[in-house]
């Protein structure tokens, strides 16, 4: 009853085999779809008025937060990508704040999400890097003016390095988020034992400290969807602009 | 951003650690490339936490002259 990674677990709610595969419509796929319903509704609320209100506000802010973002720390010329990088920076965004929820279920403390996510953006600017740069791109690999006997170990040790970035994106939103998580269970099951002990009332301190907890979650769930959209606009511009 | 670095530095050895357990497996030579790729892999972690602390302390620097720059001379 008390297991804090209970809320991890994932049951299919609309079994689905087909041609030996499992494709079953799990709870996780449930918040996904939730998460992309409530920002397409949230989206939609705002838009096409005459008078913008103040949903067409916050929808205007979040975007110039992300366009700037882009602007600032990848160049003008990454402004081709902001779709897909405001779409990620939302769906991560919601995928959080709805996994904050009681009963809810938070797909992005999951490590398979995280880096499906993270591989399509390591993926999309290699790409990109090698569509721009052509045969010029290899030299992120090997910086100019590097003794001729170290260059084979720098370019294994730069190769490791630049595979590493979408392992160290996905672990630190999964691990974030699952740590998280675990800690609001782990203070409720205290509040649980304290009050069914000698003395109940002492079951207010972990209480206090949840409330604390689940304050510092509100900011992490903020803080790890901009350090994911950060980290891939500095990526985007490593092999946007090759130094 | 302080947060970013322990991540990284496992984020590389974790990826050597696989390349090197593949090339073993591969060429049959356990545990030969496992523990030159997990040099290798430490190698880049310390790279990229290095990198990443060199831009920390240039934007350290370039914040604190900036801040003399606005403040008034006596």
């Amino acid at each position: 009853m008390h297991d804090p990674l209970h809320q991890f677990e994932i049951h299919p709610l609309i079994k689905i085999h087909w041609h030996g595969h499992d494709l079953s419509f799990t709870n996780a796929s449930l918040f996904m779809l939730l998460a992309t319903l409530s920002l397409c509704v949230f989206f939609m609320m705002g838009t096409r008025k005459l008078i913008p209100g103040y949903i067409q506000y916050i929808q205007e802010t979040s975007f110039s937060f992300v366009n700037d973002l882009v602007k600032s720390t990848a160049g003008i010329e990454a402004l081709t990508y902001t779709p897909y990088i405001f779409c990620l920076f939302l769906f991560i965004f919601a995928g959080n704040y709805l996994g904050l929820l009681p009963y809810s279920f938070t797909f992005t403390s999951h490590i398979i999400v995280t880096f499906t996510l993270a591989i399509f953006v390591f993926l999309a600017t290699t790409l990109i890097g090698i569509i721009k740069h052509g045969s010029h791109f290899l030299r992120l690999f090997l910086p100019e003016g590097v003794p001729f006997f170290i260059a084979p170990f720098l370019m294994v040790i730069e190769f490791i390095s630049y595979l590493s970035r979408p392992i160290s994106l996905s672990i630190r939103l999964f691990a974030n988020m699952v740590a998280g998580h675990t800690m609001i269970k782990i203070f409720a099951g205290f509040a649980l034992v304290m009050a069914s002990s000698s003395f109940a009332p002492s079951a207010i301190f972990p209480i206090i400290v949840n409330v604390g907890v689940l304050f510092f979650e509100c900011l992490i769930a903020f803080l790890q969807a901009y350090v994911f959209t950060m980290l891939t606009c500095i990526y985007l511009n490593d092999t946007l602009n090759l130094h | 951003m302080a947060y970013k670095l322990g991540v990284d530095f496992v984020a590389a050895v974790i990826v050597g650690l696989i390349i090197g357990y593949w090339l073993d497996v591969w060429l049959n030579t356990a545990p030969l490339f496992l523990i030159v790729f997990i040099l290798f892999g430490s190698a880049a972690g310390f790279l990229s936490v290095y990198r990443s602390t060199q831009k920390m302390t240039q934007a350290q620097t370039d914040e604190s002259k900036n801040n003399e720059k606005d403040a008034p001379h006596a």
